[in-house]
């Protein structure tokens, strides 16, 4: 094997920040620039920032789904399926009845992103979208297979740093997602009360996806107080901080953590 | 808005961290995907190469006077400062210039650190972060969490670094 080079790449899209940091033997500019048309081309539909998208269109009731492009049937189908998944605690529906799957397109398309890069031979590294990290599936430098997460605070607060490490060394988990009220402010919604999320802090979620995790983590977030009993009865591995800091997490969480 | 909770330890350390950004293409590959410091191999310019200090037998073909000695070190590593487009997001617009050595980034300085609520100081904690050139137990570009602040400064960072 040729010598491996290490590549780093950073996008901006989505109104966030995707990096890719790996190593590879082979010219990864082609492949990187693939991974990131698409997220470009999920934003272009999906975003609800940009008016004339066809999501915006689909908001105001300007066009139906069926007229979308397939893959617009194809996130509607997907959100239905995490909502039945999650026993409801994840909707892709606003309060005002239409649908933004901003919740799940993210992690979706970077995932898309990933199994690119995994196409073209690329084979070792980790993609941060947006603070929801996703390790490729043959990943061999363990460096990268440990994982931060940030203490749950506005990056402003004396507090603002790293809470955690997760290790996902010898273990199947590939992704790690983070819900949280610290940056946006107060955005998660609680479908089941009709109101916003505002029990917990922050949950984390560590997955073999990177769909799932975000999707639980979100859906756990929203939970509030149930979330740790439907993460142990779902089989998940997820860590809580509440709005005393003080932390949950399962059991299998808690064997992924290392000191920082 | 929320109130920032004090994150209580329990079995989990709170220990601030030492923890580097990665600072772009300049890093060099090692192994594993710690951003090393890019230390920029200089002998001090200033040093007078080799001067022949005996008389030597005077040339009888013309050959060149060894008088100025061929420069065997590269030339000094030039400053260069760079400023990035102001970058506006949620909270407020942050602009910075960045000074690099060579390959080294030796400075950053904040032209505009506009944020509301306090998050200012999020960019002095930033800056020193993007300084660090050495990371922590883990790569600080895999940091679980969300960050509109971070995400501002590293846009901001990305344009200066663009421009060397």
């Amino acid at each position: 094997m040729s010598e491996a080079k290490e590549f780093r790449h950073t996008e901006f899209c989505m109104g966030t920040v995707f990096r890719f940091v790996g190593r590879s033997d082979l010219d990864t500019n082609k492949a990187i620039e693939e991974a990131v048309a698409i997220l470009h081309e999920a934003d272009s539909i999906f975003s609800l920032y940009k008016s004339d998208s066809p999501l915006s269109k689909l908001a105001r009731g300007e066009t139906s789904v069926a007229e979308c492009a397939p893959v617009v049937s194809e996130i509607w189908d997907l959100c239905e399926k995490w909502t039945i998944e999650t026993e409801g605690w994840f909707t892709a529906f606003t309060s005002e009845h239409t649908f933004d799957p901003s919740g799940v397109v993210k992690t979706w398309a970077a995932n898309l992103a990933a199994e690119k890069l995994e196409q073209h031979g690329i084979t070792d590294f980790a993609m941060n979208a947006g603070g929801d990290i996703r390790l490729s599936k043959e990943i061999t430098t363990g460096f990268a297979m440990r994982i931060g997460i940030s203490t749950p605070v506005t990056i402003a607060s004396e507090d603002a740093g790293v809470l955690t490490v997760v290790d996902l060394n010898e273990s199947n988990y590939r992704a790690v997602a983070t819900s949280g009220n610290a940056e946006r402010g107060v955005h998660i919604w609680n479908p089941k009360t009709n109101g916003w999320a505002n029990q917990l802090a922050q949950v984390t979620v560590v997955s073999e996806d990177l769909v799932s995790a975000d999707v639980w983590a979100t859906a756990l977030f929203a939970a509030g107080d149930q979330g740790l009993a439907l993460a142990e009865k779902h089989g998940l591995q997820a860590l809580f901080v509440d709005l005393e800091g003080q932390l949950y997490s399962t059991k299998g969480f808690t064997e992924l953590l290392r000191p920082v | 808005m929320r109130k920032s909770s004090q994150v209580v330890m329990g079995a989990i350390s709170l220990a601030s961290v030492v923890v580097g950004f990665e600072l772009g293409a300049n890093a060099k590959t090692s192994d594993s995907f710690v951003p090393h410091p890019t230390v920029t191999p200089t002998v001090d310019p200033t040093t007078p190469g080799p001067k022949p200090t005996t008389p030597t037998p005077k040339p009888t073909t013309p050959t060149p006077k060894p008088t100025t000695p061929k420069p065997t070190t590269p030339p000094p590593v030039a400053t260069v400062k760079h400023t990035s487009s102001p970058v506006y997001y949620r909270f407020g617009t942050v602009q910075l210039t960045v000074t690099k050595q060579g390959s080294t980034i030796t400075d950053i300085t904040l032209d505009q650190a506009g944020a509301t609520n306090g998050r200012s100081a999020a960019f002095n904690y930033l800056t020193t972060l993007a300084m660090q050139a050495q990371s922590g137990s883990f790569d600080t570009s895999m940091m679980s969490g969300a960050t509109y602040t971070t995400d501002a400064f590293m846009q901001a960072l990305n344009d200066a670094l663009s421009q060397f």
